[in-house]
């Protein structure tokens, strides 16, 4: 038995006759999708999107159970996590705004049963709004944020569920010290860390050091590549950081590639060093903008990334 | 050791002359085919300057030596060559005698690099296309089939084989004349490679091939079909074009298909127990030409022959 395991994280877009798709409404191009992340190696998904609306995948399966025996008749073998986040601000959803908590609460509640119904292992979030939405962040706001998960941890953990937190580069926890903070306002039971390695990088932040600060936090990561560190406080850029950024048409990339800026064989012995034992997921989102020469496909960067593990990081921790 | 041994096609990877020319794209297609479970790949033939893997001569000019080349595939993941698809152009017609000295001079590097990267099989197209050769006689697959017995001599003095593959367009075309070349040809030197797909669009039985002529067949091309040209497409002028590459009058967009797909008429499992049956032991490319996204294809491939293939 192998203490890595290795999942991947359902971005996923394809070409078809009718233009790029998404498969995940589809189960004739789930059944594709699935069939070729399993086909490479990879035992578990981590769920995004359309997958985590109960009402869409109860349509298209039955029930949640259904679901579980699509995957695994296809060699997935489990959910490993859902994500659920508020990055856009509204009135009912805003972690840094103690009125909203409630409303934060009852919504992470059914999608906890959601992802209890699916046997997932975690809740991962971005504990914040938008950076532009939050700014100026302050110790309150961070406070804030940090009772609001507090309090969605403890009731994850009736579930069986542990709730993570994920910090996107344009996230308004993003800096070591903000980060510092937050970890030291939430309680350990209650609230993990959930290792971004591309966000962390482009955040000006070193996964490595991230990593050994919170290692007896990190539940699990989310392994992607970045070319660019955001030098031109992209991070600010309203509405959105990720497909407007004036630094690149592209921020992320699957490992093993030229210009690669995370050191993922040091990441990996600082992992090892720590005897970490679960599943890490491989992430490719947005591999499918970028403009006529970035553009990349998620088949491929998903074979690349898991030839890399194979060839690369498996070797060093497996 | 494993009775089969699966590698993977190139010609998905180069749907135009304009694909497969930089190094890291070629870094990246052997990493998929390696992280898909494909540890041998089939070259394909090619000439003229964006052709970089497509000869001997200028596999050496671009990566300096053949010992680098392997040694580039190995630091992809793929352990060796299995064979070279040889598919000499329109100006090489093996029913004519005149030209058989030119294919065979063609025919030679091949031979020796493969014997130098491990691979076991030069692949040809036994005739011209059959709307250029029409009519078929007996005189001109005897023809044919001397030239590939004076190939597959040479071939097997460096311990490579030569094996007939037989596509949907080529001038063999029905079961009969596929009998007949085999029967002018020399056991000893030319061999039978089944091309799963190319054999049910020309409306032949890859089983009852495969039944009939198990003791010549050497190799294999897995990839399926949707179709079979059911309107003799192949006997129009200019079958490559109007039939292979337009559709024909059925307008199909694509010919080739990954295992596994809804309307796939290929029964790979029955041909697999077949295989199995007559002890069958040597490469099984898989080929995806067509594609409009290779690692998807390759992914697919390896799901289906891992999941179901393997079992049997």
């Amino acid at each position: 038995m192998t203490n890595i395991r290795w999942s991947y994280q359902t971005h996923w877009m394809q070409d078809s006759p009718r233009g790029p798709i998404s498969p995940d409404l589809s189960i004739k191009h789930l059944d594709r999708f699935i069939k070729q992340i399993a086909a490479i190696g990879f035992e578990g998904i981590d769920i995004i999107g359309v997958l985590c609306i109960p009402e869409y995948l109860n349509i298209m399966f039955g029930s949640p159970k259904k679901f579980l025996e699509f995957i695994k008749e296809r060699g997935i073998e489990k959910v490993v996590s859902g994500w659920i986040a508020y990055a856009w601000m509204d009135a009912d959803h805003a972690p840094h705004i103690r009125s909203t908590h409630d409303k934060i609460y009852q919504d992470c509640e059914k999608f906890c049963k959601f992802l209890s119904s699916l046997e997932a292992e975690y809740m991962v979030t971005m504990p914040s709004n938008t950076y532009w939405q939050v700014e100026p962040v302050t110790d309150e706001k961070i406070k804030n944020m940090a009772d609001c998960y507090n309090r969605v941890g403890k009731m994850t953990m009736n579930y069986g569920i542990r709730m993570a937190c994920h910090h996107e580069f344009w996230c308004a926890i993003r800096t070591v010290k903000q980060l510092d903070k937050f970890y030291k306002w939430t309680d350990p039971e209650y609230v993990y860390y959930w290792l971004d390695t591309a966000q962390t990088v482009i955040a000006g932040n070193d996964p490595v050091d991230l990593y050994l600060r919170f290692h007896d936090r990190c539940a699990g990561f989310h392994f992607k590549d970045t070319h660019h560190i955001d030098t031109k406080r992209d991070y600010r850029l309203p509405p959105d950081p990720e497909l407007m950024a004036s630094t690149t048409k592209r921020w992320f990339w699957e490992m093993g590639t030229l210009g690669g800026l995370v050191d993922f064989p040091e990441l990996m012995k600082a992992i090892r060093e720590y005897n970490f034992r679960g599943w890490i997921t491989v992430e490719h989102d947005k591999a499918y903008w970028g403009g006529p020469d970035l553009r990349g496909n998620y088949a491929e960067s998903t074979c690349i990334a898991k030839w890399y593990i194979d060839n690369v990081l498996s070797k060093i921790y497996e | 050791m494993a009775n089969i041994k699966w590698g993977y096609a190139i010609n998905q990877w180069i749907p135009t002359s304009e694909h497969l020319t930089r190094r890291e794209e070629q870094e990246r297609a052997f990493k998929v085919m390696s992280v898909c479970g494909f540890r041998g790949v089939e070259l394909n033939l090619g000439f003229g300057r964006w052709k970089p893997l497509g000869s001997p001569d200028q596999i050496e000019l671009n990566l300096g030596s053949v010992k680098k080349f392997l040694d580039f595939l190995n630091s992809c993941g793929i352990d060796q060559v299995a064979s070279y698809f040889f598919g000499v152009g329109r100006d090489h017609d093996p029913s004519n005698p005149t030209d058989h000295e030119k294919i065979f001079e063609t025919a030679v590097p091949f031979a020796k690099f493969l014997n130098e990267v491990g691979g076991t099989r030069l692949v040809v197209r036994p005739m011209q296309s059959y709307w250029r050769v029409a009519p078929v006689t007996e005189e001109k697959i005897k023809i044919a089939a001397d030239c590939w017995n004076k190939v597959g001599k040479m071939t097997m003095d460096y311990g490579v084989k030569t094996t007939l593959h037989i596509d949907f367009l080529c001038a063999i075309h029905s079961m009969r004349d596929v009998s007949k070349i085999l029967e002018f040809t020399d056991s000893d030197y030319v061999g039978l490679t089944i091309d799963t797909a190319e054999v049910v669009i020309a409306g032949n039985d890859p089983i009852k091939l495969y039944e009939e002529f198990y003791d010549r067949v050497d190799h294999f091309h897995f990839k399926d079909t949707h179709n079979i040209d059911a309107h003799e497409g192949y006997k129009n002028e200019g079958a490559e074009i109007w039939l292979l590459d337009s559709g024909g009058k059925q307008g199909v967009e694509r010919w080739f298909w990954e295992m596994g797909t809804l309307g796939g008429l290929v029964d790979f499992p029955e041909l697999m127990k077949k295989l199995k049956e007559h002890g069958y032991k040597g490469w099984i490319i898989v080929e995806s030409d067509q594609t409009p996204d290779p690692a998807e294809s390759a992914m697919l491939n390896r799901w289906y022959i891992k999941n179901v293939l393997s079992k049997i």
